[in-house]
C-alpha cells in the first residue's frame, strides 16, 4: 500500500515505526553516539529514525526532506 | 405489517442458509487459542471478528487471576445474590467505583442487566422512546415494561430534533422521559450524539437518558470507563450499561447509576439479580485484574494502540474505496453490500482468502442493507488489517459480478452518494441477461399488450384478467384524492429462444396505509391522528396487483431452467420503477405455495417473508341442490346452516341487478362503506366512487343483492331511496372462478337477520348456478368461510421496505395493544 508523507505523519512515532517494519524496507542503520539511526524506504519516500539507546524511546521519526541523506550517512 | 411467524421463519431461513453455506455457527478446530489466528473448516484465519478490542484476553495477569479464583472459591458459588455473594463482588464494585466515580451493580450478562434495570427503574408513569437502532437486549426488557401500560415509542435513528419534539409533547403527561440508546451502535459502528442529549438532560428536567455503552467500555475515556464517557462527566439523569464481555475481556456487565438510591433499588428489586445465577468466581478474579489495569496509565497506552490501527483502517478503507457506512474512531466497520446474497458470497472468499469476517445480516439490520462487519483489535498487525481490506477491495467486484449487484446499487441501499469511479459497473446486469437471452418487455397500459396474450396467462386467476385490469385502470386514474391515482407497470420477460414468458405480472403503485395488516387496535389509534392528517403512517408501495385483486399475481415458469435470471431481471425492473415512483417498499403478494428454494432465492435478493390473512376458497361445488350441499357440510356448519342461515332465507329476496340508476348506486356505495368503516383489521383507504359505477356497467361484474321483505323496523323509514336492499356484493366473473370482491352491509340489521351470513351462502348458491368451479371468498371472517365448505389456504408475501421506521413505529403501538 502506497502512503503519502501527509497520511504517514498522521500516526504516531510508535505506529510510524511499525509501519516502516510492516511496509517499508531498511535501507541503512548506524550507530552513533548513543542512537541507533536507521532509514527506511516506504512507499516514494525516505524516513528517518532515531532510536535512543540508554532509555530504548523512539526520538525521531520522520519522512526526510532532502532524499541526499544517504549520501550524508554513508560519508559518516 | 403483522410479522407473526412469518419473521421467525426468516430468521431460520436466513442463518440456516448462512450455516449451510459454512459462514455461520461455526467452530474452531484448534484445542488452543491464543491471538488472532484461528482455525475454521480446516483453514489458518485471521480473525476480525472479536470484539475483546484490547486484545487483553490473553493477558497473563487476567489468567492468572482467574485461576487464582477458581483455586479459592471453586468454579462456582451457586447462591443467589440476593443472599450471598463472594467477596470478590464487593472488590470488583469498589474498583468500578473507582473508575467510573459513581454506584455499580455488576450482572452477569450486560442482557440481563438491562431486564434488572428497567422495570425498575421506568415506571407507567413514564415514557419510554428508544432509538430506532438500539441494541436488541434494551428492547427485550423494554417488551417486559408493555404490560403495565408505559408508554413506548420509537425515534428514528439519531434524530435529536425530532427527540426534543417528543419530549416536549410528553412531558405534559408523563413523570419521566426515557430516552433508550446504544454508545456505540453493535452492527454500522455510528456513534449516539452524546453532546446534544447532555444538552436535552439540561434543558428538560424530565427527561432521562437509558445507554448500553457495551462496544464503548474499556477502549474510550479515562480508565476505560466507555464513549458516552469520554470528556464527559457522569450525568445525574443518566443510567449506563455497559458490558463486561468484550473488550474488557472477562465475563458479566456492570450498571453504572447517578446515585446510590437507584443502584441499591435495582440491586435490590431487579429480576435477574434475585432469581439468576451469580458471575463465576474465574470472571470476577479477571475482572477484578483488569479493573485494575484500567486504573493504571496502561490502560492510555492500550487504547492509544487500538486507535492508531482504528485510523490506519479508516485510511486503508478510504484508499481502497470501499462503501463504509460510517466512518469514526469505533472499532466496528460496516462495509455495505446490499443484498445478503452478496453478502454471503462475499464472507465465503474472505474465508478461502484466510480473514474471518461477521456477516452482518436481517434481523440486525435491514435486508437491503446487508454487509460485512468487521473488527479492529490491539493484536491486529499493520498489515494484517491492510492485506485484509486489499483482499476485500479485490473480492467484493467479483461477488457483486457473480450476483448481479453494482456498485450503485449498495450505495442506493445505504442512501450514500456514489463515487464517481464506481459507477463504471452499471452495464454489468444487462450484459448478463444478453447473455441469458432473456428479454423483458414493460407496458404501462394493459391496452399495450394482446389480450389473448395476458389471457393466457391470467384468465381463471383472478379479477387481474384483461378485463378486469381495464376496469381497474378506468377507476384508478383520474381522481380527485391521490391515494385513488395507481400507477400500472406490466412487466412480461420472455426466452427469446422460445418466446415463451418466463416471468410476467402486473405492478400497481399507491399510497398504502402502513398499518394495514396492524391489529385493529393499533389502526384506530392511528385514525384518530389521520383525523388531523390523512397520510400519517402512509407509503407509497410498489406492489405486483394491486390493493383491489387477490390471487397469484406473478406469473413463473418454473420449468424453465431461466427463471431465476428473468426473476433477476424482474427485481431490477422493479427497483427501476421504485426509484421512478419514489416508493418506499416493494411487496411481492399473494403466494400460497412457497417452497423452500424459491423462499431462499427471494431472501438472498434482500426480501422478508410475512404472512397476510389467510386466503378462503370453496373448491368443492359438485353438490347438485341445497340439500347435497347441506350434507357436504360438517356436523357443526350443519347447525350453524339450520340456525343462522336456513331460518332466514326466507326473509330475503335476492336478485341479480342490472343498469342500476346513479341513486342506487349512491345507496351500495354507502353500505361498502359501512363495511370498510368497520374494517379496521384489513385498513385501507375508501374505494372510489367510480369504481363502483364502473363495477355496475362492466359485463364480466355482477351485482348481487339482499333485500329483507319483511322486518320489524320500517326499512322505507330508514331509507326512501333503496328501500330493502341490506346487503349488496360485487363479484367478478371470470371462467371457472366466481369472485365476490367488495361487499357493502347495514348493520343494523346484520345482528337480528345475519345478513352477512346469509349474503356468503347466497354466493355460494350464484356460483352453482352459474355453474362455476370455485368461489375466491378473500380474505377475513375465516370462520364465516369455513362454516360454508370453504378451505383456508396461509398466504405470504415478501417485502424490502426502504425506512423501516413506520413498521417498527407500528410493532411497538402493537406490542402496548397487546400488552393492554
Amino acid at each position: 500500500m502506497k502512503f503519502t508523507r501527509g497520511e504517514f505523519c498522521q500516526f504516531n512515532l510508535t505506529t510510524r515505526f511499525k509501519l516502516l517494519k510492516e511496509f517499508g524496507k531498511s535501507i541503512l542503520k548506524k550507530k552513533i553516539n548513543m542512537r541507533i539511526v536507521s532509514v527506511y524506504r516506504i512507499s516514494d519516500f525516505y524516513v528517518e529514525v532515531y532510536e535512543n539507546l540508554a532509555n530504548h524511546e523512539l526520538e525521531k521519526v520522520e519522512p526526510v526532506k532532502n532524499n541526499r541523506v544517504l549520501e550524508v550517512y554513508n560519508d559518516l | 405489517m403483522r410479522p407473526d411467524n412469518a419473521v421467525v421463519e426468516t430468521i431460520d431461513q436466513i442463518i440456516t442458509d448462512g450455516v449451510r453455506k459454512g459462514i455461520l455457527h461455526l467452530y474452531t478446530d484448534e484445542t488452543t487459542v491464543n491471538g488472532n489466528i484461528i482455525t475454521l473448516k480446516g483453514k489458518k484465519v485471521v480473525n476480525f471478528g472479536s470484539c475483546s478490542y484490547l486484545g487483553l484476553e490473553f493477558d497473563p495477569r487476567l489468567k492468572e487471576a482467574a485461576k487464582y479464583a477458581i483455586d479459592n472459591y471453586g468454579t462456582q458459588f451457586s447462591e443467589s445474590r440476593a443472599y450471598v455473594s463472594i467477596n470478590l463482588y464487593k472488590e470488583l464494585e469498589e474498583l468500578f467505583y473507582q473508575i467510573f466515580g459513581a454506584p455499580c451493580v455488576i450482572t452477569p450478562t450486560t442482557t440481563l442487566g438491562h431486564i434488572a434495570n428497567i422495570p425498575v427503574l421506568m415506571s407507567s408513569r413514564d415514557a419510554i422512546i428508544t432509538d430506532q437502532q438500539v441494541h436488541n437486549s434494551v428492547n427485550t426488557a423494554v417488551k417486559l415494561l408493555a404490560s403495565s401500560g408505559t408508554h413506548i415509542e420509537v425515534l428514528r435513528h439519531n434524530r435529536m430534533d425530532l427527540l426534543e419534539e417528543r419530549i416536549r409533547s410528553l412531558r405534559e403527561k408523563h413523570k419521566k422521559i426515557w430516552y433508550l440508546a446504544d454508545g456505540i451502535y453493535s452492527m454500522f459502528g455510528d456513534i449516539a450524539p452524546v453532546d446534544e442529549i447532555y444538552r436535552l438532560l439540561d434543558d428538560y428536567t424530565e427527561f432521562y437518558f437509558y445507554v448500553d455503552d457495551a462496544h464503548g467500555m474499556s477502549i474510550h475515556g479515562k480508565n476505560g470507563r466507555g464513549s458516552v464517557l469520554d470528556k464527559r462527566k457522569f450525568h445525574s439523569k443518566m443510567v449506563m450499561a455497559t458490558s463486561l464481555a468484550k473488550a474488557f475481556a472477562t465475563g458479566g456487565a456492570v450498571m453504572v447509576y447517578p446515585n446510590k438510591e437507584m443502584a441499591r433499588k435495582v440491586r435490590t428489586c431487579g429480576g435477574p439479580l434475585i432469581t439468576s445465577g451469580p458471575l463465576q468466581p474465574s470472571q470476577l478474579g479477571a475482572a477484578v485484574a483488569a479493573a485494575k489495569i484500567h486504573l493504571t496509565p496502561e490502560i492510555v497506552d492500550m487504547q492509544n494502540e487500538l486507535q492508531e490501527r482504528i485510523k490506519f483502517a479508516n485510511l486503508v478503507l478510504k484508499k481502497y474505496k470501499l462503501p463504509v457506512i460510517a466512518e469514526n474512531n469505533s472499532a466496528v466497520f460496516f462495509i455495505g453490500v446490499h443484498l445478503p446474497k452478496v453478502g454471503y458470497n462475499l464472507v465465503r472468499r474472505m474465508l478461502d482468502a484466510g480473514y474471518y469476517v461477521n456477516l452482518g445480516i436481517f434481523p440486525a439490520v435491514p435486508m437491503k442493507n446487508t454487509g460485512i462487519r468487521f473488527t479492529i483489535t490491539r493484536l491486529h498487525t499493520f498489515s494484517q488489517i491492510e492485506q485484509m481490506i486489499r483482499t476485500m477491495a479485490e473480492e467484493l467486484p467479483k461477488a457483486l459480478a457473480e450476483e448481479n449487484v453494482t456498485y450503485e446499487d449498495i450505495y442506493k441501499a445505504f442512501k450514500i452518494p456514489l463515487p464517481e469511479q464506481q459507477s463504471i459497473d452499471k452495464g454489468v446486469a444487462s450484459v448478463i441477461n444478453q447473455a441469458l437471452s432473456l428479454k423483458l418487455c414493460h407496458y404501462k397500459s394493459i391496452r399495450e399488450i394482446e389480450k389473448k396474450e395476458w389471457d393466457e396467462l391470467f384468465a381463471n386467476k383472478g379479477t387481474f384478467d384483461w378485463n378486469g385490469l381495464q376496469l381497474l385502470e378506468n377507476s384508478f386514474r383520474h381522481n380527485e384524492l391521490p391515494e385513488n391515482n395507481w400507477k400500472f407497470d406490466y412487466v412480461i420477460i420472455k426466452n427469446l429462444v422460445t418466446n415463451q414468458p418466463v416471468v410476467a405480472g402486473f405492478l400497481t403503485t399507491a399510497i398504502w396505509k402502513d398499518d394495514m395488516l396492524s391489529p385493529g387496535a393499533v389502526s384506530e389509534n392511528v385514525e384518530i391522528k389521520r383525523l388531523g392528517d390523512p397520510y400519517y403512517f402512509t407509503s407509497n408501495v410498489i406492489s405486483t396487483g394491486s390493493l383491489l385483486t387477490e390471487g397469484e399475481h406473478l406469473f413463473i415458469d418454473r420449468t424453465s431452467p431461466f427463471w431465476k435470471d428473468a426473476m433477476q431481471l424482474f427485481f431490477d425492473q422493479v427497483n427501476l420503477l421504485q426509484e421512478k415512483h419514489n416508493t418506499n417498499s416493494i411487496v411481492l403478494r399473494d403466494f400460497q405455495h412457497v417452497d423452500e428454494e424459491f423462499e431462499s432465492f427471494l431472501i438472498d435478493n434482500g426480501f422478508f417473508k410475512i404472512s397476510m390473512p389467510d386466503n378462503s376458497i370453496v373448491n368443492d361445488l359438485s353438490w347438485n341442490d341445497e340439500e347435497e350441499f347441506y350434507r357436504s357440510l360438517s356436523k357443526r356448519s350443519r347447525q350453524h346452516f339450520r340456525e343462522d342461515i336456513k331460518k332466514y332465507k326466507n326473509k330475503y329476496e335476492v336478485s341479480i341487478e342490472r343498469d342500476p340508476v346513479e341513486e342506487k348506486i349512491d345507496h351500495w356505495y354507502s353500505l361498502y362503506e359501512n363495511v370498510k368503516n368497520n374494517s379496521l383489521e384489513l385498513n385501507t383507504f375508501t374505494l372510489p366512487k367510480k369504481l363502483f359505477s364502473n363495477i355496475a356497467n362492466d359485463p364480466s361484474w355482477e351485482t348481487l343483492s339482499l333485500k329483507l321483505t319483511s322486518c320489524n323496523n320500517s326499512l322505507s323509514e330508514k331509507n326512501p331511496v333503496e328501500k330493502k336492499t341490506v346487503c349488496v356484493v360485487f363479484s367478478y366473473i371470470a371462467g371457472d372462478n366466481y369472485i365476490p370482491m367488495i361487499i357493502g352491509l347495514d348493520y343494523s340489521y346484520n345482528k337480528e337477520y345475519k345478513v352477512y351470513r346469509q349474503a356468503l351462502y347466497q354466493l355460494v348458491m350464484r356460483a352453482k348456478m352459474l355453474g362455476k368451479k370455485k368461489i375466491h371468498l378473500g380474505f377475513s371472517a375465516t370462520v364465516e368461510k369455513k362454516k360454508l365448505g370453504a378451505v383456508t389456504f396461509p398466504t405470504y408475501a415478501f417485502m424490502q421496505i426502504r425506512d423501516s421506521y413506520n413498521a417498527e413505529a407500528l410493532a411497538t403501538m402493537s406490542l402496548m395493544g397487546k400488552a393492554k
